[in-house]
Order: C-alpha cells, then structure tokens, then sequence
C-alpha cells in the first residue's frame, strides 16, 4: 500500500461528504443528489465519478472487481484495479462470484449478483432528460414534478420514424416508480438485471457531480409502451469462445478482410463456461 | 476551560469506514438489525453508539439538533471537539437531529423534508430507543425489502410511527430514521412503509 495518501486517496472530509450523498441516495431511489465531484488522478471521463464513490465506500477486507464494457483486462479496468490496490491495499479479482464490490463501466456481469455486493456504476451523463432539455433548472423541476411526457415522446418519435424504439444503451427505466433515470451507458440487454437485484448499485458521475442509487429488490422498469413493449438484443449466433446464447456479445473484426466474430463481452463469464466445458 | 472530552474513534480513517458500511447495509436493507463495529467513549446521554454514528456522518458541513433530553454541556462540547459539528436551535435547519427518546423528536414535520427539486436536503433522525430486533413487531414493506420484514423496535410509542406515517403522502419529500440501541442500528429511509 502506497505512503503518503489517506486510506483509498479521498480524504476523510470528502469521504464523509460522498457518504451523505450516497445514503440520501438510498433513501430515494433514483434521485440524483448533488455532491461536491473532487479532481481525481484521472481524466473525466474515465470513472471520476465511480472512483469516488468506490474511494468512500471501500473498506480493508473488500474485494474489489472493476470491468470496462465486460473485461477485466482493458486499460481503464486495471488502472483502476491497480488504482485502489495502491491506496487502499484491497484484495482485488476478476471473478464476479468473490467481489464484495464491483465497479463497472457500461456492464452487468452476467453472472447474477448476490446481496451484499455493491455494484457502481461509471455514468458520463446521468440526467435522462438531457438531452431533450439542455436546463438544468428544468430538468429538475420536470422530476420534481414528475413530469416524463417528453421521455415518452422521444421513444414514440423513435417508433414513427424507425418503427421500434431505436435506443439500444442508456435506455431510460422508471426507479421505484417515481424517478426515471438514466442506467449509464449499458447496453439494454443489461436493463433487466437492475430490476430487483439483490445487490445494491451506486451511481456516480464525477463531471457532472452526481451520485445516485438503486436499493436491493427495488422495482426498475424499461419505459415502453403496451403495443411496443421492452425487449432485449438477440444474436443469430452464440458466443464463438464459449458457445452461450443467453449473453451480451461484442462483434471483433479479426483481419482487414472483413472477417469478424461474436464473442462474450463479459470476459470473466466467458472464460468460466470456456474452463467449464474443458 | 478545563474540559477534557472523552475519546473520540480510535482509529479515525477505519472506523468511519467501517462504521458507514454498517450504515449502508441498514440504509439499504430498512428493518434489518446491525451491528455496530466500533463505539466512542462519548459522555451520556449521547453514549457511545450514537457518537460512533455522529462521527462517522457528521461534521462542520452538517448543523445539528439535539433534543431537549439530549443537551447537555458535555454532549455538545464532545461533539463540537470530535466532529466540529455545531448545534443548533432551529430545527427546520438540522441535518442531523439526535434524541434520547423517539417522542422528544415531534412534531416530525418540524424538521426538514427536503424541496420538491431537492428531496435530499432534507434531515435525519438519529434515536436511541430500548431495544431492536428482527422477525416480529413492525410490518415492513419497500425498496430492500425483498417482500416484507419485521422489525421489533423497544420504547417507541405508537404516536410516534403514526407522525412518520403521516409524512408518507410526501414522497419523494420526507425523513430518514436510523434507530440505534447499544451497539444495533436499523434504519427507516422514508421509502419503508411501516405497518404498527
């Protein structure tokens, strides 16, 4: 463990800080609660936000799993990884079944999460509806009020236009069934998964300074309608590693010839059904 | 001034990690009895639960109200020293309100419940009550729950649940509650329907 730093970086002020967020964040599911986003030793986005809010969170005897997009050997997921093995000296793993917590950037493992793993979330933008309305002080008063016409006319536009609701990450879900939020970028494959989940996911969006929460086996729904109503992405094919058809796969282009193949964009689910069926 | 508070945390950096995941694990499972990791030395009636509790959520940020049965000199002193916390009068200011016995904190809609854009800004309750344990009592239903929990909770009168009660239609506005008895903490974010 690295000298001169305070146990995982933040100091103890901030730390208190991001934990106030936090429970107020459990307390009202969905709900983006404002904090006071530190400079970290990394660029925005790059996980300022879920850095932080692991910083406040992590304990000695966690361990700590970070994935990006599903791998836990891409740039952002070790440094990360090394990130808190430095400075908080925490055990860290690839295997989703021996993480007490896990940040993620745009996944859930496939491997259904227990209770009693915290899961947080990287979120670049986490208002949903900014990108219909650029005003903050609207934005909030439209959740104050809950007042989500817009977010269902953007999905509608998509169905007149496209003919099914084109969004296929960041796909807007009613939290509790009162704050609709934004999942962070995850694939909407992934949106069933948050829907009562036994572990509890953190939220943190480090530029734009906000922490929010999902609490164990709380309701979160897809926004739909009843004669387009929510589904998933499907694959022709399954996994070329592994051979599963019930995951979220990544196209890997293989050569300049075109030539490409399907695989697992969990790494870690991928490489236990590889060993399984050795 | 010859006043020396009594010991604070410790460990300083570990205890109050230590003692915000059990604040988390109760936050995130309403109804659910648990233990606390560490405690303070702090003077009575605060006692030492709840000073571990305070030191590990407050500090200058964060305006405090303490209950007439739980003001004393002591208290405040040991507060101001560990956490820097200050007390004050207006409770409608509180983040952070303690008191020895639930009905001390009435009426509840006294106390901040937050705006409608900023539901966050809103206090809470930190209460010592006699005792706490799991499977009777309290009929518990919400987020964390995953149907429903039982939560027995010593000392509290029924006036009590039905003023919490009363706040519910205000939601997302409203109060949290982390009740605390010795070294046990559950808490009552105000998404927990209570059923006395």
């Amino acid at each position: 463990m690295s000298k001169g730093y305070n146990f995982a970086y933040l100091d103890e002020q901030t730390k208190r800080m991001i934990r106030r967020a936090i429970l107020k964040g459990v307390a009202i599911p969905g709900y983006q609660v404002p904090f006071a986003s530190r400079e970290m030793p990394l660029p925005y986005g790059w996980g300022t936000g879920g850095i932080q809010v692991t910083a406040s969170v992590i304990g000695p005897n966690d361990v700590l799993k970070v994935i990006d997009q599903g791998a836990d050997d891409t740039t952002n997921a070790v440094s990360i990884r090394r990130f808190f093995a430095r400075t908080a000296g925490v055990k860290t793993t690839e295997r989703t079944s021996e993480a007490s917590l896990i940040q993620t950037r745009h996944r859930i493992p496939e491997q259904p999460l227990k209770e009693g793993q915290i899961l947080v979330y990287q979120v670049p933008i986490p208002e949903p509806l900014r990108w219909m309305e650029p005003r903050e002080t609207e934005t909030r008063k439209m959740h104050a009020l809950a007042e989500y016409g817009v977010m269902h006319v953007k999905l509608y536009e998509d169905i007149a236009r496209f003919g099914r609701i084109a969004s296929s990450y960041n796909y807007p879900v009613l939290v509790h069934g009162r704050y609709v939020m934004a999942p962070s970028p995850i694939p909407k494959f992934d949106n069933p998964k948050m829907d009562r989940m036994p572990a509890l996911q953190l939220f943190g969006a480090g530029r734009e300074k906000r922490i929010y929460a999902v609490p164990p086996y709380t309701s979160v729904k897809s926004l739909d309608f009843e004669d387009h109503p929510f589904e998933v992405q499907r694959w022709d094919k399954p996994c070329e590693l592994c051979g599963a058809s019930d995951t979220y796969l990544d196209e890997v282009i293989t050569d300049d010839q075109g030539a490409r193949m399907f695989v697992c964009s969990d790494s870690d689910a991928c490489q236990e059904r590889q060993k399984g069926a050795a | 001034m010859n006043f020396v508070p009594a010991p604070g945390f410790a460990d300083p950096v570990m205890d109050a990690t230590a003692m915000f995941r059990a604040v988390l694990a109760a936050m995130a499972h309403p109804g659910r009895v648990v233990d606390l990791p560490v405690a303070t030395q702090a003077p009575l009636p605060l006692g030492g639960g709840l000073g571990a509790l305070l030191l590990a959520l407050a500090d200058r940020e964060t305006p405090l109200w303490l209950a007439p049965d739980m003001a004393s000199a002591d208290v405040t002193a040991w507060i101001g020293f560990h956490a820097g916390a200050s007390v004050i009068q207006d409770r409608g200011q509180a983040v952070f309100a303690l008191a020895d016995k639930a009905e001390a904190l009435l009426p509840l809609d006294a106390f901040s419940v937050g705006m409608p854009e900023y539901p966050d800004r809103s206090a809470t309750l930190i209460v010592k009550v006699a005792s706490l344990g799991e499977g009777t009592g309290l009929l518990l239903r919400g987020p964390g729950i995953a149907e429903t929990a039982r939560l027995e909770v010593g000392g509290v009168p029924k006036i009590f649940w039905q003023a919490r009660d009363e706040l519910s239609p205000l939601y997302p506005l409203g109060i949290d509650l982390i009740l605390c008895a010795g070294a046990k903490i559950a808490a009552l974010p105000r998404t927990t329907m209570v059923e006395i």
